[in-house]
């Protein structure tokens, strides 16, 4: 059985002159908590967009959970995105969004409930998505990703903007998440996150993915993840 | 030497914003040469004008246009930043800065007051009176009082909308004051050749002058010293709309998205200046040929079905579609529920537009008929403008090809369904708004095979 949840061949994307992926070989099996580092600009983002079916390819091929990228629309169906930008609706309120998700996907939306309270927004569920804070807007997007228990998250950096109790939770989610068989796929440029919560790397600069493995093998000894970063990204 | 350097920036920064809704900058610079063109054309044709109009009723036109064009360009910059923060996000503009730099509010307003002044009047006026000048038809002493006259009118059309919108953010109703001064004004008999430009025009004299000056200053000062910045102070809450359970998810956040913006009043009244404007050229027309148009309700119907294009962009105006990128939305699909509220919304509004008119001209042995021809000119007009540009007619549109596959779709139709209207063939009318709207259904269906896998961004 085909355990690659995620598999890329050759993928590019340029954007005017600048290069932003540049050939992507890259394989994420079941279950991984995969993190994918890279510094501020190196196309991170960009892959994500590529993978969820939000970006064409200049060329190359992926498939998401056996589905090619082409299909946008059952490759949003399956997975759940945690935008880095979060822009929500401006005029409906957290529950309406919800709401609107859970039509959107077809599912019953007896999980709204849920989720406010996980997400402990069940005090702001009457505002309009305008009207909240960024970490807020990040707690609603991440509620809304996992609405329809995914079996594949792409996460682009998701605890940017929310406070550490609810970083903490996020984290503690997350982990159980991958004990259920699902697997995160998590875009990051906070070592230590990636280095606590990650079972396997990557490293991307410049649109060029310069290392894979897991912490162990990437660690060399003596070493930590920032040294090894910054070796690999200057 | 920092001042300089902002009115540098604020001056990028509205070149940039305008010139992003364009395809390309080149097309954007085509935007002055064709007011160079637009002047020296209203130039030249005044030897004839002349014979039909006086003179100075088309001179007092022109001058409460460019006071309409000033407040127009003084409330597109006030609440700029607020329509930037709808479309872009956290994108902000440089007014928006004192937030975060050590500047005041007050001293980025000036600059950003000043650009919109020079870039206004370097981007639209000047090239117009370039075009007049270059017909040397106007006496050069003339042309010279008009430019001054009519670019006071435009500056104090600029700060009185400044004034208006400081007085509005501090307190909203003092807003008021200003229509009530001017209703004072109207009531203790003053007319509109005591405008101070107006005055210094046909009067020539230097005390008119100076007062136009003055109140241009006054107004800027006051609006200076009284401005503070827009501020969201409250948080609206909405208890849950049960639009959710009865309507498709898409539709519902559509309908709920017009109300809540407040776009349902801009639906309403969209209609009002372009009626009010097509009753002026007939107006003037009459004057001008010296008979009578009788213009026949159809007509109205084919170019109140025309003006839907209005609100069919305002729908597309109100939140941009970036939210969907990330859930299994497709653009046709998003596209396919903007036109049915589109239908619904501008049908029902035009209607009613439709029912007063007829009731004005006295045609409501016809008002049938023109309802028909309205609803396939309107849903006509939406299948080519949604097919032709998506979710972004506002930008689209001013992309030359894609601008005339819309003129080469769309001019035919309301040529011949005017002619037709204008001549009374009720008949043709009904076989050709009949062939419109099947025409429009086939487009409607092609929307899902054009924009098949378009990305959302």
């Amino acid at each position: 059985m085909n355990q690659n949840v995620i598999y890329t061949v050759g993928l590019s994307k340029t954007y005017g002159k600048t290069e932003a992926l540049c050939n992507l070989h890259l394989v994420v099996e079941k279950g991984e908590f995969f993190g994918f580092l890279g510094p501020n600009g190196a196309g991170k983002t960009t892959t994500i967009r590529i993978l969820t079916g939000q970006l064409p390819p200049d060329s190359g091929k992926a498939a998401v959970l056996g589905i090619d990228i082409k299909n946008s629309i059952a490759v949003k169906k399956a997975v759940g995105i945690v935008p880095e930008v979060v822009t929500l609706p401006s005029f409906l309120t957290v529950t309406e969004y919800l709401e609107f998700v859970c039509g959107v996907r077809e599912i019953e939306s007896d999980r709204i409930e849920y989720w406010l309270d996980f997400t402990e927004l069940s005090e702001n569920r009457t505002t309009l998505c305008r009207d909240l804070s960024q970490g807020m807007k990040q707690k609603v997007s991440f509620a809304a990703a996992f609405m329809h228990d995914p079996a594949l998250v792409f996460l682009d950096e998701p605890f940017a903007d929310v406070d550490p109790l609810m970083q903490n939770k996020l984290k503690k989610f997350l982990k159980e998440y991958i004990k259920q068989g699902k697997t995160v796929f998590l875009s990051t440029h906070i070592l230590e996150i990636a280095e606590k919560l990650c079972s396997r790397i990557a490293i991307i600069t410049r649109g060029t993915l310069t290392t894979t493995g897991t912490l162990a093998e990437l660690l060399e000894e003596g070493k930590d993840l920032e040294e090894v970063f910054l070796n690999l990204v200057r | 030497m920092m001042s300089d350097h902002l009115l540098s920036l604020h001056l990028k920064e509205e070149w940039r914003m305008m010139t992003s809704y364009f395809s390309s900058e080149k097309l954007f610079f085509l935007f002055p040469l064709v007011l160079v063109f637009v002047g020296f054309l209203m130039a030249l044709l005044i030897p004839f004008i002349e014979k039909a109009f006086d003179i100075k009723e088309l001179l007092v036109a022109f001058h409460l246009l460019l006071g309409l064009y000033g407040l127009f360009v003084g409330g597109f910059g006030f609440f700029a930043d607020e329509v930037a923060q709808t479309w872009f996000g956290e994108a902000r503009l440089l007014i928006h800065m004192h937030t975060i730099l050590p500047i005041s509010f007050r001293k980025i307003f000036i600059w950003f007051y000043i650009k919109d002044i020079v870039y206004y009047l370097v981007l639209t006026l000047v090239p117009l009176f370039l075009g007049a000048f270059l017909s040397f038809t106007i006496p050069v002493v003339t042309f010279a009082r008009i430019v001054v006259s009519s670019t006071l009118s435009f500056l104090i059309g600029v700060s009185v909308s400044f004034l208006v919108s400081s007085l509005y953010v501090r307190k909203p109703l003092s807003a008021g004051l200003l229509p009530l001064v001017a209703g004072v004004l109207y009531v203790a008999g003053v007319s509109y050749e005591d405008f101070p430009p107006l005055s210094f025009l046909f009067r020539k004299d230097l005390f008119s002058l100076g007062l136009s000056v003055a109140l241009f200053i006054t107004f800027s000062v006051i609006s200076l010293a009284i401005t503070k910045p827009v501020t969201r102070t409250t948080t609206k809450t909405f208890s849950k709309s049960q639009l959710f359970s009865r309507v498709d998810p898409l539709l519902a956040k559509e309908i709920i998205d017009v109300r809540r913006s407040g776009t349902w009043r801009i639906l309403i009244t969209s209609y009002l200046f372009p009626l009010f404007f097509l009753y002026g050229i007939f107006y003037f027309s009459e004057k001008l040929f010296n008979f009578s148009l009788d213009i026949p309700l159809i007509f109205y119907a084919v170019f109140i079905g025309y003006l839907s294009t209005l609100v069919y962009s305002w729908l597309n105006n109100i939140d941009p579609p970036s939210p969907m990128a990330v859930l299994p939305v497709t653009t046709s699909q998003l596209l396919k529920r903007k036109i049915k509220l589109f239908s619904m919304a501008s049908l029902l509004v035009a209607v009613a537009y439709l029912v007063a008119l007829a009731y004005i001209l006295s045609g409501l042995d016809v008002l049938l008929l023109s309802v028909y021809c309205m609803g396939s000119v309107t849903f006509y007009v939406a299948a080519v403008t949604a097919y032709l540009c998506g979710l972004y007619p506002n930008t689209r549109l001013f992309d030359g090809s894609v601008l005339a596959k819309y003129l080469a779709a769309i001019l035919p139709v309301l040529i011949l369904l005017s002619i037709l209207s204008l001549m009374r063939f009720h008949t043709e009318i009904v076989a050709v708004a009949s062939a419109v709207l099947i025409f429009s259904f086939f487009m409607y269906r092609r929307l899902e095979a054009k924009y098949e896998g378009a990305y959302l961004s």
